[in-house]
């Protein structure tokens, strides 16, 4: 890597050592004596080779399909998707302690019985390599790429939108680049930012796929931000049937889906009893169907429920779906607008259709809209800003294990930052 | 008597034969008519026996070592006036001369006065030949490992080296039979990096890590320092700071610890053997496990078990904590000529932990060579093998006895848990954490002189090593619904890391005499160091049938390679002025570049200055009670570089979208990365009273690290995780040192001696880079004005129960801090929300005390004890707010009557199971008994000694309890009234400010046979 034997007679010559100079300057013939190989790992000076962007892309895509599987089985210990059924630390503080919730990292887990509980890493990670990505990418002239440079940036594009949206969503407050405190607000009009980028590109490459992805993920920064009319009219662009997922596999554990892996295989965490037996009509909710109790959790004391939205460690994750999409239309809409959607999702589950007593009651459809989301994106990363943008209540009193809830909603800024980042002040 | 001589021959020439077919060299016997010079070599005063010393018979290449009585026996000295010379490590020289007539036995008896200030001593220092005490401007202790280990029950380096040198601590550990410890010289002066001295071993650089099976508990890694086998060495030379390391360069500022093997004497053939019975055991563990609750909340009846006395009476594996035994035997031969010479070795070892699948084997082979090849060229070969196999006590947690008892609850108890936090004993047994290690050492020295004021050395050496670490959970019948989740469905995770650590080292001394009273030596050297470090890893996991246990066998497989290489090339030169023999100056500067130095950082130069002066031998000196007075002053700078890979931005390999291949950011780099560079002033004397028979030796020093490495927090929003390691820091240093050694009585039927040595260390941070004050944010941190590492927390004053007597509290007021930085205790009370976290205290010892005495009685026994401890800093035990919380196992957490535990449960528990670290222990005690050589010789031997050896045998005072402290090691936290199983457990962590359910160190006795043929 370096080292120049040139380089430390000289160094030792400015002494004026006379002896050591001349024996230096004999040896001066043996520079390669410190060249070190590093075969494990690229130098950041060696990414300006055009051959090395498509990896640097998929990492980016991968990264971000790791954060929004941690992100998931975070922030359900917020919104009761989920409780602790762990006897380890980290997930035992999650709801209870603020102080020792700020220490917590949440870095992809590389591990298939990570014992840890958090995400700022893997979603701020996520974010940076798909702007780093985009930003090396756009570089390099399409005929030195070996893949169709629109399309990736389209994919990156999104990709950072969706790590931008996740952050809004999940935290009080943040910050991007080593930059200054930002708002979920301000982080959210990035996010819009990537996703307008996103569609636009994925137009230009004639990508329906990844437009719907971009079109979802625009309506939902929007409906984040109360821009309802035009979160509807991003919405009602996607067709039924859409499905943009989130991939994941057994290569390792780094790429396993890591709610099944909390759930069923580690069994750290149970699923809630307020996602337990949930019918429509008397009829079992087919789109959260729990099973249970099994035994155990990994604590031996929580009896444990298993969920059955992800049984494998390969099970896709939704980033968007034209559910998510008529879902937002429903809510921007209310009245008969989102009746409509709302049974259109209960028929496509083979489920009783929804009739309001009364179809102009606002109040009451938004009821009904609130818990189809929470139903019909159960596991999927939206309860908690919902929870939040809602002002729906957040549990209090003790939990299963008799510990108090904490005070904690959106997460805070994890104290890493604030150690790290110069421009912040505690 | 007759038929008894024979014997002896037939077992030592065959023992030469052995040797001479190994070496495939011949020894020249010595065959000159001559008489037989016959002997004894004992202490001053003749009240014990010294085996090991070195008896020559000058200009003819006769010599012998003596035998575990002292005694000496050379065979056909030429008669005539002779010149016989005694050396013994710590005991200094005599010459004395003899008559010698042909055909005759002549005696002669040898005593030799202890010295730990032996001024003509030769000391190892970086150049050739190396430099004798008296020219030294800064203290270098020499530990006599040979004679150490005759009464001493050390059975690793590790525990020899504790507590023999002031300054060198060696931090505690766990109670895993195998696991190795840190050592330190003069405490810490880094903050992101370790503390770790380099090691040499016969003039190469060797690995000395801690390395341990993965995922293994904070106590059970191993130390690479361990693998050589005590009995092949017979010294250990401590050079303490960056003063005295200058010339050893980048990475010595730690300090330089020397290992010096055995080697052949000039003689006949000599043949010993040690051999060693004992056992291990974990004192009074029913007092130590206390008791442990449940119910008590919301109304229900408090219930409680000491869970330890409850498995072993009841249990169907009785006691969970056996008596674990151990066993050694070490050979080794040795003799030789002038021209040749051999020491030749095996060793055996196997040790048995507390619990029965922990234990250590341990296998070993030396052969050192010294040979004069063409006069004035002589050369040292040095080849060792090892082979070491160790299995752990305690995998990763919940994965123990010791960590499954502590953290257990009556709750479970008529469960099939039998109270055990998440599995019992024998379930945890079938964990297998293991480590096998196969490392060869291997050197050649060749010295050349061809005339008197110039001499050559090249050293050349390898030290190529070979870990297999391994962890399997073997298939439960049950799968996943087994005890440990998704791993019982069956898991191997082995990884295999080879290190090679080559080390070429040239140097160069010309002396040349300046008039009558003043000499100059001139040296100049060159070291090149290369290490190489490659790991393979590979993880099987869901395996089909309970008896697969390779990694092949799982249904899902993942393999892991890497490889790190770092290359340091040093240059020195030094100039020495010796007046007199009384007056030294030194001047010396040594350049290194390293291939971890960041690509914009030339290289580092370290310059050095010393001064020594003898004084007591200065004609106008008069004063007769003081026999021996040397000042003694240096200063001089040394390094410690930067992690190999800090310097560059990284990009690694990772596991992309749909599987393919992807880079992302690993690491950040800093290309102007430079090395740590430590400046220290050395001052002390070496003080001789009343003849020698009390000697003090007194070292002050302060150091300061400029460019002090800080693992500078990245925040994650700039898309690199971790640290970046830049050159903002500065910490300062300084602490004293004092040994005192005495001959208390010195008679014929009984002597006395006594040694004192303590030390004090601190260091305080000056700075931490521009506009920062504060590294870090969590229970240790570096803050500006206190010391590495100190420990900081919120402290509750006082809190109230929201409702009666007991459960959640409210109102909690916490000290709000004082002093300059407001980081002090001390403070008014504030809300906790606002409170500061404030300094509990240093998490490293700050002092260093230990204790020797020994008793020699009527020349054959001899009694030794020795009292070690430390103290100054404070140490978490992370199981106890568990049980606090998590386990809730604790009364404290069943009753929720103590307000001030209820608080720290509710702001953050850290502070719960804290407590001062500082103890007294009786490290050893023993009996050696020196058997009469009629007793020897019916086993056909020359000579012999039994001992009876304890280790780690009482805690005589801990600064949590004072002189009333349990005897058995444990301490009581007032905090909650949480249980500390032993004040000296602690993590392998350099900077370790707690541990978690680490078994406390053992105690053991030790039955040792030695016998010389």
């Amino acid at each position: 890597m370096r080292g120049s034997i040139t380089r430390l007679c000289r160094s030792i010559c400015r002494t004026g050592t006379l002896v050591c100079g001349l024996l230096a300057v004999g040896l001066s013939g043996c520079n390669k004596l410190l060249d070190v190989d590093v075969p494990g790992a690229v130098p950041a000076s060696a990414l300006g080779d055009p051959s090395l962007m498509a990896s640097v892309a998929s990492a980016a895509r991968g990264e971000l399909e790791c954060a929004l599987a941690a992100y998931i089985a975070g922030e359900g210990f917020l919104t009761n998707e989920f409780v602790s059924s762990s006897s380890f630390r980290n997930f035992n503080v999650w709801t209870a302690h603020l102080s020792e919730l700020k220490t917590g990292t949440g870095a992809c887990p590389t591990t298939t019985n990570a014992t840890t509980a958090g995400f700022y890493v893997a979603l701020s990670s996520a974010r940076f390599q798909a702007d780093d990505a985009i930003r090396r990418i756009e570089a390099f002239p399409p005929e030195q790429l070996s893949f169709n440079k629109t399309q990736t940036l389209a994919m990156l594009a999104a990709m950072s939108g969706y790590a931008h949206t996740l952050l809004a969503e999940g935290f009080c407050e943040m910050a991007l680049d080593g930059g200054p405190l930002l708002t979920p607000a301000d982080v959210l009009a990035r996010a819009l930012d990537r996703f307008t980028k996103a569609e636009q590109l994925a137009q230009q490459a004639n990508d329906a796929s990844l437009r719907n992805l971009a079109l979802v993920g625009r309506a939902r920064v929007l409906l984040d931000l109360g821009r309802k009319a035009e979160a509807a009219a991003a919405a009602k662009q996607v067709p039924q049937g859409f499905v943009f997922n989130a991939t994941y596999s057994t290569a390792n554990a780094r790429r396993q889906n890591r709610v099944y892996l909390n759930n069923q295989v580690n069994k750290y965490i149970t699923i809630a009893p307020e996602y337990r037996g949930l019918t429509v009509g008397g009829v079992p909710d087919t789109r959260v169907t729990i099973t249970g109790p099994t035994g155990l959790g990994q604590d031996a004391k929580t009896p444990f429920f298993a969920q059955a939205k992800y049984p494998a460690a390969n099970s896709p994750i939704p980033i968007a779906t034209w559910r998510e999409a008529y879902l937002i239309v429903a809510e921007a809409e209310l009245g008969q607008a989102a009746v409509d959607r709302i049974n259109a999702l209960r028929d496509f589950a083979k489920l009783p259709r929804y009739a309001p007593a009364d179809v102009q009651d606002g109040g009451a459809v938004l009821s009904e809209v609130i818990e189809e989301r929470r139903r019909e994106l159960f596991l999927e990363g939206h309860r908690l800003y919902d929870m939040l943008r809602l002002k729906l209540p957040f549990p209090t009193g003790l939990n299963h294990l008799g510990e108090p809830y904490g005070p904690v909603t959106c997460h805070p800024l994890p104290d890493i930052e604030y150690d790290g980042n110069p421009n912040l002040k505690r | 008597m007759t038929d008894r001589v024979p014997r002896r021959r037939t077992v030592r020439s065959l023992a030469a034969t052995l040797c001479l077919l190994a070496l495939a060299a011949a020894v020249p016997a010595a065959a000159q008519q001559g008489g037989t010079l016959r002997g004894k070599v004992t202490t001053a005063g003749g009240s014990r026996p010294l085996p090991g010393a070195q008896v020559s018979v000058a200009g003819t290449g006769l010599g012998a070592l003596t035998s575990s009585t002292g005694d000496f026996v050379i065979e056909n000295v030429p008669a005539g006036r002779r010149t016989v010379r005694v050396d013994m490590l710590g005991f200094g020289s005599l010459e004395r001369t003899v008559m010698v007539a042909a055909g005759t036995v002549t005696e002669a008896r040898f005593e030799l006065s202890e010295q730990a200030i032996a001024l003509d001593q030769v000391i190892v220092t970086g150049t050739v030949g190396g430099t004798q005490r008296r020219a030294l401007g800064t203290v270098v202790d020499r530990i006599s490992a040979a004679a150490a280990v005759r009464t001493a029950p050390a059975t690793s380096v590790n525990q020899l080296l504790a507590a023999r040198s002031p300054g060198v601590q060696v931090l505690g550990g766990a109670g895993t039979v195998g696991a190795g410890s840190p050592i330190h010289i003069r405490g810490v002066s880094s903050m992101s990096l370790d503390a770790t001295p380099l090691i040499y071993i016969d003039g190469v650089r060797m690995d000395s890590r801690l390395s341990g099976p993965p995922g293994i508990r904070g106590g059970g890694r191993q130390s690479r320092l361990d693998d050589i086998n005590l009995e092949d060495i017979e010294s250990i030379e401590v050079i303490k700071g960056p003063a005295a390391a200058t010339l050893y360069g980048t990475e010595a500022s730690n300090g330089v610890i020397q290992i010096v093997t055995k080697r052949g004497a000039e003689g006949p053939t000599q043949f010993d053997m040690a051999m060693r019975m004992g056992k291990n055991w974990l004192w009074n563990p029913e007092a130590k496990t206390g008791w442990s609750y449940t119910g008590g909340l919301g109304g229900a009846p408090l219930d409680s078990v000491n869970l330890y006395a409850h498995e072993r009476d009841f249990g169907p594996w009785g006691d969970p904590f056996k008596y674990g035994h151990l066993e050694a035997l070490d050979l080794n031969v040795r003799g030789g000529a002038e021209r040749l010479r051999y020491y030749v070795s095996g060793g055996y070892s196997n040790e048995v932990g507390v619990v029965p699948y922990n234990w250590q084997k341990q296998f070993s082979v030396r052969s050192n060579v010294d040979a004069i090849l063409a006069p004035p060229l002589t050369a040292k070969f040095n080849l060792a093998y090892i082979t070491r196999s160790y299995r752990a006590a305690q995998q990763n947690d919940p994965v123990d006895a010791f960590g499954n008892l502590v953290w257990g609850s009556p709750a479970n108890l008529n469960t099939k848990w039998r109270g055990f936090q998440a599995a019992p004993p024998e379930i945890s047994a079938q964990i297998d954490s293991r480590e096998e290690v196969g490392r060869s050492i291997a050197s050649a020295e060749l010295r050349y002189q061809p005339l008197g004021w110039l001499i050559s050395r090249v050293v050349a050496g390898i030290d190529a090593g070979e870990e297999e670490n391994a962890v399997l959970y073997p298939r439960d019948p049950d799968g996943s619904a087994g005890w440990w989740g998704s791993l019982s469905l069956g898991s191997k995770n082995v990884t295999r890391q080879n290190n090679t650590i080559v080390t070429v080292d040239f140097s160069s001394s010309a002396s040349k005499q300046l008039g009558q009273d003043l000499k100059a030596t001139t040296s100049a050297g060159f070291q090149y160091y290369h290490l190489g470090s490659k790991t393979l890893g590979a993880i099987g996991t869901q395996f089909a049938a309970s008896p697969l246990t390779t990694v092949s066998a799982g249904a899902l497989t993942t393999g892991s390679e890497s490889f790190v290489e770092n290359a340091t090339v040093g240059l020195f030169v030094q100039q020495q002025l010796d007046w007199r023999n009384r007056v030294f100056l030194t001047a010396a500067v040594r350049g290194d570049d390293n291939s971890a130095f960041g690509a914009q950082y030339e290289a580092a130069v370290y310059p050095k200055l010393s001064a020594a002066w003898v004084v007591h031998e200065e004609p106008f000196w008069k004063v007769d009670w003081v026999s021996k007075f040397r000042l003694r002053g240096a200063w001089g700078a040394a390094g410690r570089q930067p992690a190999t890979l800090a310097a560059v931005q990284l990009y690694a390999p990772v596991t992309g979208f749909g599987d393919q291949p992807g880079l992302a950011p690993s690491a950040i780099g800093n290309e102007a990365l430079k090395p740590e560079r430590s400046e220290e002033l050395e001052l002390g004397f070496d003080l001789g009273l009343l003849k020698d028979r009390v000697e003090v030796v007194f070292t002050h020093y302060n150091r300061v690290v400029k460019d002090a490495m800080i693992g500078q927090p990245l925040p994650p929003s700039s898309g690199f995780s971790g640290t970046q390691i830049v050159n903002l820091g500065r910490v300062k240093g300084w602490g004293n040192e004092v040994q005192v050694n005495a001959r208390m009585l010195d008679g014929r039927r009984i002597g006395w001696d006594m040694g004192v040595g303590f030390s004090t260390t601190a260091n305080r941070i000056e700075a931490l880079g521009a506009g920062r004050s504060v590294l870090g944010s969590g229970f240790s941190q570096n803050i500006v004005g206190f010391s590495i590492a100190d420990l900081y927390w919120q402290k509750v004053l006082s809190a109230e129960f929201v409702n009666g007597t007991s459960g959640a509290v409210k109102n909690i007021m916490c000290d709000g801090g004082t002093g300059p930085s407001g980081r002090e205790m001390g403070g008014p009370p504030v809300p906790c929300a606002n409170a500061p976290l404030v300094r509990w205290g240093h998490s490293q010892p700050t002092w260093q005390v230990n204790l020797t005495q020994g008793l020699d009685l009527g020349q054959r026994v001899r009694l030794f004890l020795s009292v070690d401890g430390s103290g100054g800093n404070w140490q978490q035990d992370s199981s106890d707010p568990a049980n606090h919380t998590t386990y809730c196992s604790s009364r404290a957490c069943r009753v929720q009557d103590d307000p001030i535990v209820m608080a720290y449960r509710a702001i953050g528990r850290n502070p719960l199971g804290m407590y001062e670290a500082g103890f007294l222990k009786l490290r050893e005690a023993s009996a050696t008994y020196t058997l009469p050589s009629a007793w020897a010789q019916r086993f056909g031997a020359r000579g012999g000694s039994v001992s009876l050896a304890g280790r780690n045998l009482m805690t005589l005072w801990t600064a949590q309890m004072g002189w009333d402290t349990p005897r058995d090691g444990r301490v009581i936290v007032p905090l909650g009234n949480g249980r500390v199983w032993d004040v000296e457990t602690r993590g392998t962590g350099d900077l370790s400010t707690g541990y978690q359910t680490v078994m406390p160190p053992l105690a053991s006795t030790v039955l040792t046979v030695r016998m010389s043929f």
